[in-house]
């Protein structure tokens, strides 16, 4: 078996790149397939607590690199989704404890044991960010409506495409847009993100408070019903498969009472 | 400000002083571009280590040590500001030198600067040559300026190569308890031989491990493992035992699944201790 490596990748922090790994994760293994999450942050892991794994990591992906276990001893499996593995980062070393060929190696014999292994970058361009890259062979850039997650996930696009020859395509993922504001003309819409960026858009995720839940309680919402986040996360999860899905209509979330008023009185034009 | 600085003692010795590196990382590339200018500089040299405020675990420890080793620096007192390091080097048997070694310095080099004017007359065309570059090295400018976080060495494999201490830090072995007055923060790691002692919280992410008992005066919020050379009779005790996992010896438990709420959890002294070849928690609190 030879699996896909993505790298989820944003270039900013605190747009959304570890939510966006454990969702798609959670939702690719929803739909049957095998998935790893290696979580990259080393020093600042936070990819098992998302999961809900915390209390279950034993070793990490450094003791791996330096051979002090085992791939398999690591490998932390799901609560809910048996064939959903976390490779958790170590969080007393820092970045410097990998360097790129060791991750070339790691991601080659996760390859080789799930079909897909993706891989949460931490935030920066720096070495992290290169190790992370190493073994992938796609990428997710994650960002939010803002003109600064916009600008520096052009520069990470910048240096994707400097290295074509191992990552194939990168997709992008728009993450909080608030449609009411949208509406309002005080936030970015997705049309004048891509127009920045002129990339292929992978999904965009709404806003949704239940992702705060869910961090707290270490469930992805992407597992549950959740209609907004989640489905927007099951979403991409097909896509990410090679099926095609359309994007959900934004405007059907946040509709207010008056809105709907209004909706009935307003003539349909054709 | 000067990262390095080699400070002559004319009766003494020489004394380097990587107390002005804020990480490892820096703090290991300016001693290896620094003792490499000439390993005959060096010979017959009484050589002091001064390791300032730096935070460093067992494992960095070594680090340093064998970058020393390589030119054949054996140095005859290390000094260390932290209690950290001060551990880590217990932990190695090398005994940290008391004071600080500010103490050595000829009158009036009291600020870094003027030390390394001290050093100039000392040996001008090889040591100062390699003061410049380590300061401009590019390498360094792209680090990141985060705070040294300790790295935790592998309880269960722990054979690290290390060159063995000189004579004279060999005196001091560890003390039989460890006793740290501090709060642990997410990527500390504490490792010690004896017993261990906390007085300040574990929070979750840092890593406290000993081979004796492990007692926290304050809240256990991290991971603990007593008894990390197989002592099944270990404990771990702590006014808040809230930990995400717990280990003795070979034994290991986890925290429940159900992330309790935020307010209500025990509040009572436990103590953890293996029964039955399984961890037990019991109330700390007399019958």
């Amino acid at each position: 078996m030879s699996g896909r490596v993505i790298v989820v990748t944003s270039g900013k922090g605190g747009v959304g790149k570890t939510t966006a790994s454990a969702n798609i994760g959670t939702a690719l293994a929803a739909s049957g397939a095998s998935v790893a999450l290696v979580d990259m942050d080393i020093g600042l892991r936070n990819l098992d607590i998302l999961m809900g794994l915390e209390n279950r990591v034993v070793y990490n992906l450094v003791d791996v690199v330096e051979e002090k276990c085992k791939l398999r001893q690591a490998l932390v499996k799901d609560k809910r989704l048996p064939n959903l593995c976390l490779l958790p980062a170590a969080q007393t070393r820092d970045k410097t404890a990998v360097n790129a060929e060791q991750m070339q190696k790691l991601c080659t014999e996760l390859k080789g044991l799930f079909d897909f292994v993706l891989v949460d970058s931490p935030a920066g361009i720096e070495g992290g960010f290169q190790n992370s890259i190493a073994g992938a062979e796609e990428a997710v850039v994650i960002t939010t409506p803002e003109m600064s997650a916009v600008r520096d996930a052009d520069r990470v696009i910048g240096l994707l495409e400097a290295r074509k020859e191992e990552i194939g395509q990168y997709r992008l993922v728009i993450n909080r847009i608030r449609p009411q504001m949208v509406k309002t003309n005080d936030m970015m819409s997705v049309e004048d993100v891509l127009e920045i960026l002129s990339v292929k858009l992978l999904g965009v995720v709404p806003e949704d408070d239940e992702i705060i839940i869910s961090t707290n309680k270490g469930e992805p919402v992407a597992g549950t019903e959740n209609p907004r986040a989640g489905l927007a996360y099951r979403n991409i999860a097909r896509r990410l498969r090679g099926e095609e899905v359309p994007f959900i209509d934004l405007n059907s979330f946040n509709v207010t009472w008056f809105d709907k008023i209004v909706k009935i009185f307003t003539p349909v034009r054709a | 400000m000067t990262k390095i600085a080699i400070i002559s003692q004319p009766e003494q010795g020489v004394l380097i002083d990587i107390g002005g590196c804020s990480t490892l990382q820096e703090a290991t590339q300016h001693l290896t571009s620094t003792l490499q200018v000439s390993s005959q500089f060096w010979e017959n040299m009484h050589v002091d280590l001064n390791l300032g405020d730096l935070a460093l675990s067992k494992e960095e420890i070594s680090q340093i040590m064998s970058i020393v080793a390589e030119v054949g620096v054996e140095p005859r007192h290390i000094y260390a500001q932290l209690e950290i390091t001060r551990a880590s080097l217990n932990a190695h048997n090398i005994a940290a030198a008391a004071g600080s070694p500010m103490n050595l310095l000829p009158s009036g080099s009291s600020d870094r600067q003027s030390s390394v004017e001290a050093l100039e007359d000392f040996a001008p065309d090889t040591v100062q040559s390699a003061l410049s570059p380590g300061e401009a090295s590019p390498a360094a400018a792209s680090e990141s300026r985060e705070t040294i976080v300790v790295a935790v060495e592998s309880t269960i494999d722990s054979a690290l190569p290390l060159p063995a201490p000189s004579e004279a830090a060999r005196q001091v072995t560890a003390p039989a308890v460890l006793c740290l007055r501090q709060t642990l923060r997410s990527g500390q790691a504490v490792s010690h031989g004896g017993h261990l002692v906390i007085i300040g919280d574990v929070n979750p992410g840092a890593e406290v491990m000993a081979e004796g008992d492990i007692t926290i005066w304050g809240a256990l919020r991290g991971m603990a493992h007593a008894g990390i050379a197989g002592n099944t009779s270990a404990e771990i005790r702590a006014l808040k035992l809230q930990p995400i996992q717990l280990r003795i010896a070979h034994a290991i438990a986890r925290s429940p699944d159900r992330p309790q709420t935020f307010a209500a959890r025990s509040s009572a002294p436990e103590t953890a201790r293996i029964v039955n070849g399984t961890i037990r928690i019991t109330s700390s609190a007399p019958e």
